[in-house]
């Protein structure tokens, strides 16, 4: 197997990644050979349908599987060069938060609703750094600031149900860069929201990647929200990567039906790059996505793809470099390995 | 926020006092003759009589009622013809030690039901987990005066590590902890049944804060889980908690009764039992008016530490108000 070009030195590396869950019908294995390197400053995103297991991936990542429900982890995770799979517990909690930090999904209900909002923001700062009292809470405030929070004190001083959902989205956000992360990871962090909310959490997003250089990982479901943000993304579908790129290669020059059909979601490519221009996404491809516990020995698409052959249902595609430009273009698709044999 | 909670205190008065008029005309509608049953079936009519006219019993209700409720506020809760006493003298004391013994109780089941539903929580499915909620299954069927029994003999009487009976051993000088050792056997017997019932449902809503999102969110910072478990999980778990503990304390003051039989502890359940065989109304009204208000200051008290735990409430009273 051809894999992606990598830089070496990057931040987070993912290699050959495989997760392993308990179901009550046995071992199911909801992560297959997934690659991945994010490089501080980077901003990527994972995209797919629900199911397609990109929480898992992220899960995986922060080692925040729950014991009940992990039976194995193969492969290798690395942060700054050093293997994160087999380390303890006491030293992954070292890197989450601080290296690596989660953007919640639901702001509406990730906040405690018994504490005011600044005080779980310092909550976490005094916890994990030496900041005095003081220094946290004018961290805090620095935070909710840079989140362009007007009232930031106000906002402080309130508790989660005393805000919109907007603010509470971006105290969120304030949160997850409490102790200057390298990488924040955002598990569709727009998908609650108004259309007009979240493009100003996007902006946000590049903000924060512009001012303080922190690395964006985004989850979704949605391939307007990968052009707005994402320099790369990655297309799951059934626990595999079958896509992977730059944005641009991957939008413009999308190599597999899976893709192209998640980018026909889209029926209004408009409000990817107008503002307030409202979206509305179609997200329906026709069929299911196999079941993980049964998977047949062909491509895991074959029984939705328009382009199958009969070679589609017996033989895996393996995830192969694109003809073309740019060097980590990767796609998992027989057809397109055809068609480079033919390029030949 | 303090006009409320002054408000909330106020508005307990029309409920006193509603008690008040309940309690008077359930005794004035028991039918038969006070006077008469106090003095036996033997006595004259002249007799009768007078003493209807010493207790009051030939003035109208509100006369009646209105003499008592003057008697209540100064304190007073009454004369007893039966025992020729007056009823503060006898039953105050007795109530008190009542309340001695329910608020061991209460301490004893919340404290040790929250631990043990917290720690089951934490452990869910452990073999902990499983034989403590046994138990507890089993404790919650069994009758007050029943553990009442099995604790005395085995820890009284073949262990003799406390006492039998009584409050106070009488040849010592007695003091704190006297009533202690005397106090835990009957506190233990009647807080059984309400610990287990707190600690079932302590485990139950500890395991649902457990799965809450802002739960996970905190865990995903690498916070220690015990500093969030005290920090986040307890404290979302606290108003069930809470309003369960409110309840347990009527049970607790029924089941303080059993204790009081089996231990001879000299509380206010004897007392009416004695009253209540010898038709001693003015005592019987004085014991429901005291237990009666005891409620409604529970219910007051359970009231006030929910606003008190819950931002979002304060918030609706505020706009309520306003
Ligand atoms: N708690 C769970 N129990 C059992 N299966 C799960 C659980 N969470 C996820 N899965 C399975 O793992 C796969 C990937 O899920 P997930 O990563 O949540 O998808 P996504 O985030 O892309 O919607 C799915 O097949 C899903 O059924
Ligand atoms: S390998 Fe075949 S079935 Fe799979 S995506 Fe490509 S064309 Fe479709
Ligand atoms: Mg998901």
């Amino acid at each position: 197997m051809i894999q992606a070009v990598r830089k070496k030195e990057a931040f987070l590396n993912v290699t050959n990644l495989m997760t392993k869950i308990h179901t009550p019908e046995g071992s199911m294995t909801v992560l297959d050979h997934i690659n991945l390197s994010i490089d501080k400053g980077d901003i990527m995103a994972i995209v797919g349908e629900s199911g397609s297991g990109k929480s898992m991936t992220i899960h995986s990542i922060l080692q925040m599987i729950t014991k009940n429900l992990l039976d194995s982890y193969a492969g290798e995770i690395e942060v700054e060069g050093k293997s994160i799979l087999d380390i303890g517990e006491k030293e992954m909690q070292q890197i989450r938060g601080k290296k690596i930090s989660l953007v919640a999904q639901n702001a509406m209900t990730s906040l405690d609703p018994s504490y005011r909002v600044g005080k779980q923001i310092i909550e976490i700062i005094l916890d994990k750094t030496n900041l005095s009292k003081r220094e946290a809470i004018e961290k805090a405030l620095y935070l909710l600031e840079e989140m362009g929070i007007d009232e930031a004190k106000r906002v402080f001083q309130s508790y989660p149900h005393q805000l919109s959902g907007g603010l509470r989205q971006r105290v969120v956000i304030a949160m997850s860069l409490a102790c200057d992360p390298d990488l924040i990871i955002a598990d569709e962090p727009t998908s609650a929201l108004d259309p007009s909310v979240q493009l100003q959490v996007l902006e946000l997003f590049k903000k924060i990647n512009r001012d303080l250089g922190t690395a964006i990982l985004i989850i979704t479901h949605d391939f307007g929200v990968v052009a707005r943000i994402a320099e790369s993304v990655a297309v799951m579908y059934a626990g595999q990567i079958v896509e992977q790129g730059k944005t641009s290669e991957v939008i413009y020059n999308p190599q597999h039906p899976y893709t192209n059909s998640l980018l026909n979601c889209i029926p209004d490519l408009d409000w990817i790059f107008l503002d307030g221009v409202g979206k509305k996404p179609l997200f329906q491809i026709k069929g299911e996505p196999p079941n993980l516990m049964n998977l047949s020995s062909g491509c895991r698409f074959a029984n939705r793809c328009h382009m199958a052959k009969d070679i589609c249902r017996s033989k895996l595609p393996e995830l192969k470099k694109v003809h073309s430009p740019d060097l980590n273009h990767l796609v998992r698709c027989l057809l397109t390995e055809r068609r480079e044999s033919y390029a030949k | 926020m303090t006009r409320f909670f002054i408000n909330r205190i106020l508005s307990t008065i029309p409920v006193l006092l509603g008690v008040t008029i309940f309690v008077f005309l359930l005794i004035q509608l028991i039918p038969g003759d006070p006077a008469k049953s106090i003095l036996g079936g033997d006595a004259t009519a002249e007799a009768v009589e007078s003493l209807r006219e010493e207790m009051g019993l030939n003035e109208s209700m509100i006369v009646q009622y209105t003499s008592w409720m003057g008697q209540l506020l100064q304190g007073d809760l009454g004369y007893s013809h039966t025992l020729h006493t007056p009823i503060t003298e006898e039953l105050l004391p007795r109530f008190l030690n009542s309340m001695i013994l329910t608020v061991a109780s209460l301490l004893i089941c919340v404290v040790l039901g929250v631990v043990l539903g917290l720690i089951s929580a934490l452990r869910k499915g452990s073999i902990l987990d499983k034989a403590s909620m046994g138990v507890a299954l089993i404790g919650a069927s069994m009758p007050v005066f029943w553990i009442a029994l099995m604790l005395m003999w085995l820890f009284s009487l073949e262990m003799g590590l406390f006492p039998v009976s009584g409050m106070y051993n009488m040849r010592s000088p007695g003091g704190w902890m006297d009533l202690l050792h005397h106090l835990i056997l009957p506190a233990f017997a009647t807080a059984t049944v309400s610990l287990a019932v707190i600690a079932r449902l302590t485990r139950s809503t500890i395991i649902d804060t457990l799965q809450k999102d802002y739960v996970k969110y905190f865990q995903s910072f690498g916070l220690s889980k015990s500093k969030i478990n005290i920090v986040h999980v307890l404290r979302n778990s606290l108003p069930p908690i809470i309003n369960i503990s409110g309840m347990q304390v009527g049970y607790l003051m029924g089941g303080a009764l059993f204790s009081e039989v089996v231990f001879n502890w000299p509380g206010i359940g004897q007392a009416l039992y004695v009253a209540v065989t010898s038709n001693d109304y003015p005592t019987i009204q004085a014991g429901i008016l005291l237990i009666a208000i005891t409620f409604v200051i529970v219910n007051l008290i359970v009231d006030l530490l929910n606003v008190w735990l819950s931002p979002k409430l304060q918030d609706s009273i505020k706009s309520n108000a306003g």
